[in-house]
Parts: structure tokens; sequence; C-alpha cells
């Protein structure tokens, strides 16, 4: 592995066009979801591959890693989820299903629950406790367009993204919004709740950073990367790193960015050249790590303050 | 003046208000409520009130779109808010700006227009297209897309291959485009809307 500003990069090879990529584990393992729903793992330390295995099941309409690199979702066209041993692809559980087909699933920091919104404009939202394999609440607004989700540390708070650029929160037990959050003037792609819970950052489309400070909520916002979809957080969010693929154009650079949030401060920028897909993971304080895909070539490079 | 236009498709929409449905006699007119379009990811908040969209300099074939905005009896929805926004002539969005992003009032006659220059293609989207997000009190929210016959991802046939675009979902939000060469190529189109509740 080597720096960002060296130009060396870590060059891997998957063995079809990569549809998905996730950095993993702490930033250590990285894993593909290669057509012909191939997943295959690659260490980021040596590049060496940890395995590749074929989903055999009914056609999905969602997949997610959770950040352990350990259990997969899959969400398929009934509005069926299971989990499955990421490794070896045997299934670990069937969870109740959602009223819709899930077009987008999203494990919780920890890996204990899972959010899934279902694959039309509208939002409808369904969230699982992964170990007991209950559904633990659903809501709908057939008035609002959902981006993303983020589950909070604590279970029992969800921030969805709005195409709007609004942020809804919703208390989990209850099922109802607590606040909207009108900050940001472009939608998320990239959102995510501090490790610690002390704060929910997203990273909206028009290049700024925005960070809520829990329990008030009051914000401060960033310089960050237009177009950003990938973005991880620093358990007491004090720093984030964000990436963007290369889109509208195809020709604009990807490109990642490790940033100390409350100072509004760039501590580290790595152009990416033409990548379809990006994933980041911050390793530690000033030390991320970024993998961008083209066809199927993956490369992986390290970004220190 | 001379003004020479043509109707380059003419296709099987009805422009504007000819969306109407016909009336039973002494009954107030019915209106269908304008298709509904996805909002995507590159609306953005505060853009600026004005007409004229067109950015000095840029290229591009000069665009004049003009409509109404009516509720499902045909009443004009005076003070009806649009927002429009959409991708310069190469595809791309303006993210960290407002190019190409308006927002406007319409007149108390229901009316609106405004300048711009004609949309490009881009990699995730097979059609040109604007999209509007159109809101009055007491009415349903309008999210939709225009888009335009003379694209040529429709290949001069807009009937057969508007699925071309996954996202175009309805024929109707495809509207004829009409050229005028007054002081060089322009393109115009009529689009009203239609605002349920």
């Amino acid at each position: 592995m080597s720096d960002a500003g060296t130009g060396a990069v870590l060059r891997l090879d998957a063995s079809g066009p990569v549809l998905a990529v996730a950095l993993v584990a702490g930033g250590t393992r990285v894993s593909a979801l290669l057509a012909g729903m191939r997943i295959a793992t690659w260490s980021c330390a040596d590049g060496r591959s940890i395995g590749e295995v074929t989903y055999r099941g009914p056609p999905p309409t969602a997949a997610a890693i959770d950040q352990a690199g350990d259990r997969i979702a899959i969400g398929t066209g009934d509005g069926a989820v299971r989990i499955l041993d990421a490794t070896t692809l045997e299934a670990k559980a069937e969870l109740p299903r959602a009223r819709s087909a899930c077009g987008q699933l999203t494990f919780s920091r920890d890996g204990s629950l899972l959010a899934g919104l279902a694959g039309g404009r509208h939002l409808e939202l369904s969230l699982w406790n992964v170990g007991t394999a209950r559904l633990t609440g659903t809501f709908a607004d057939p008035a609002l367009e959902p981006g993303n989700v983020a589950l909070h540390p604590d279970g029992r708070t969800v921030a969805i993204s709005l195409l709007t650029g609004d942020v809804a929160v919703l208390d989990v037990a209850s099922g109802r919004p607590t606040r909207t959050l009108s900050d940001a003037q472009m939608t998320a792609d990239a959102l995510a709740f501090a490790a610690n819970g002390s704060a929910l950052v997203a990273a909206p489309y028009d290049g700024t950073v925005l960070v809520w400070q829990l329990p008030r909520w009051s914000v401060k916002r960033a310089r960050g990367i237009p177009g950003a979809n990938a973005l991880a957080v620093a358990a007491d969010a004090s720093q984030a790193v964000t990436s963007r693929n290369s889109y509208n154009p195809r020709d604009t650079p990807a490109e990642a960015r490790l940033i100390d949030l409350a100072a509004d401060r760039v501590l580290a920028r790595v152009s990416l050249g033409i990548a379809s897909h990006t994933d980041v993971a911050l390793l530690g304080p000033g030390h991320a790590r970024v993998v961008s895909t083209q066809g199927s070539a993956l490369e992986l490079r390290d970004l220190r303050a | 003046m001379s003004i020479s236009r043509r109707e380059l498709v003419e296709g099987g929409v009805a422009i504007g208000v000819a969306l109407l449905a016909a009336p039973a006699r002494g009954a107030s007119p019915t209106l269908e409520p304008t298709p509904e379009n996805e909002l995507g990811p590159f609306y953005k908040k505060g853009a600026p009130a004005t007409t004229n969209l067109i950015v000095p300099g840029d290229p591009g074939l000069p665009l004049a779109v003009s409509g109404k905005v009516l509720d499902a009896t045909g009443k004009p929805l005076s003070g009806a808010i649009i927002e429009v926004w959409h991708t310069d002539t190469r595809g791309v969005y303006d993210l960290e700006g407002y190019r190409y992003r308006a927002r406007m009032t319409v007149a108390a006659d229901g009316s609106y227009r405004f300048q711009t220059l004609m949309p490009g293609h881009y990699p995730e989207r097979v059609a040109q297209h604007i999209h509007y997000r159109v809101s009055a009190p007491g009415r349903k929210v309008l999210v939709t897309q225009l888009y335009f016959a003379t694209d040529p991802a429709f290949a001069g046939d807009p009937d057969h291959n508007y699925k071309k675009d996954p996202v175009l979902e309805d024929r109707r939000l495809i509207r004829p485009v009409t050229l005028g060469e007054s002081g060089g190529p322009q393109a115009a189109v009529v689009f009203d809307t239609v605002l349920g509740t």
C-alpha cells in the first residue's frame, strides 16, 4: 500500500466487470460485486485474493455488505431479504418480507440492524433487527423521494436523505418523523452517523459536508467534493473522508479527500482518474483509504494528513 | 420579420391544453394531471428567480419554453411556483452554482416562459430533458420532466422509442419542438402542466 501523493497504487484485477465495491473490516479488505453475481474479496495489505463466490439465488433487487465484511444482505423481487455469510454465501437468516421489493439495503455500523428502501420513487422504509430476524419498524410517505439511509448507533434513530436536499429524521420506536433537517441544498448519497453517536454527517452533491451535532442538531459546514457518493466518518466526527465517481460526464475525474471537519480543512486529496465506483474508509486519525474501479480493475490508495 | 417554422415531429401528443378530456356539456372540463417523473439527484434549493437561463458564451441551441399551470378544471393557478433545472449542452449539471437552474412565478393567467439552451445528453440518461417542480397552495407538488420529440435518442419516432430511456415512463411528456430562424436557429416548446389535488 502506498500513500497519496507518491503516485503508487495497489492494483487488483477482478475476474469480471465490477458492479459495486466496498471497503470492509476497517478498510483492511475490499469486497466487490462482479458481473454474474460473483462476490470477490481481497486483502488491502498485499492485494491477496481472499475468496470469490457466486450467488445462485433469486435475482436480487438490492445487496449490501456489513462493515465487518462478514454478512451480505440480499433483497429479491418478492420483498424477501436474506442474510448470507459473506465468505460462503451460506444462508444465515431470512428476514420478514418488506411490503415492496427493496431497491437499497443498508446495515448499521455494527451490523445489528438493516434498513431497506423500496425500489420505487416513493419513500417506503423497512427496518430489521438482524440478530433476532424481526421487522422492527416501517415508515412510508408517498410525498417523499428518498436518497440514502443512515442508522444511528443506538438503533433508535434513522436519517433519510431526500432528493429535495432535506434529511428526514425518524424515531424507530414510533415510526414517526421527529424533525426535518433543511440545511443541505442538494441531496446526499453519502450520509453517516459518527460511531459515538454524537453527529450525523452528510456530503451533499453540492460539494459541502454538513455536520449536525446531536442532541441539538446544530449544523456546521465544511468543504467536500461536488457529487460525492461515498463517506466515512471518524468515531468522534472530527474527520471524514469522501469520494466521488466519474459521472456526468463520464470523464469527470474521480476524487477523494480527507477532511478535518472542525477546521474545515482538506488534509489530503487524490485524483482517482476515471472510475465507475469508489468507496472510502478511515483507518485512523489522518489516515484514510480509497478504492476505485474501472471495468474489472480496482485501485487502492491511502491518504495521509 | 420573416420566420420560417416547421413542426419537426408531429407525434401523437397534443400540446398543452389539448390534454383536456372532452368535457360533458355544461360541466367543468376535467384535465388529466401531468404525469409525474422522478426528481432525480440534481435538484438544488435556492435557484435564482429568472426567466433567462442562457449563460453568455455557452454553445447550444437557444430554446424558448412556455406554457401554463392549470388545475384539473382548466383554471389557471396564478402564483404557482415553477422550478426548472437541466444540464448544459455537454450534459453536465452545475452542482456548485446555479447555471441552468431557475425559479419563476407564473402570471395571473397561469402562463410562464423562459429562455435557455437545449440540454445535452449524459451517460446515465438516454434522453434530453428539463426537470420541473411545480407547486401551488393547496395542490399536490408536481415533479416531472419535459422531453423533446426532436431528441436524436428517439430516432424520429418517439411513439416507439421513448422507452429507450428507462426513466421516461409516459409518452405524454415528450413535446413537439418548433424550429425558428429569427436571427439564427432557435427552438420552441410548449409545456402546460396540470396539478392534481
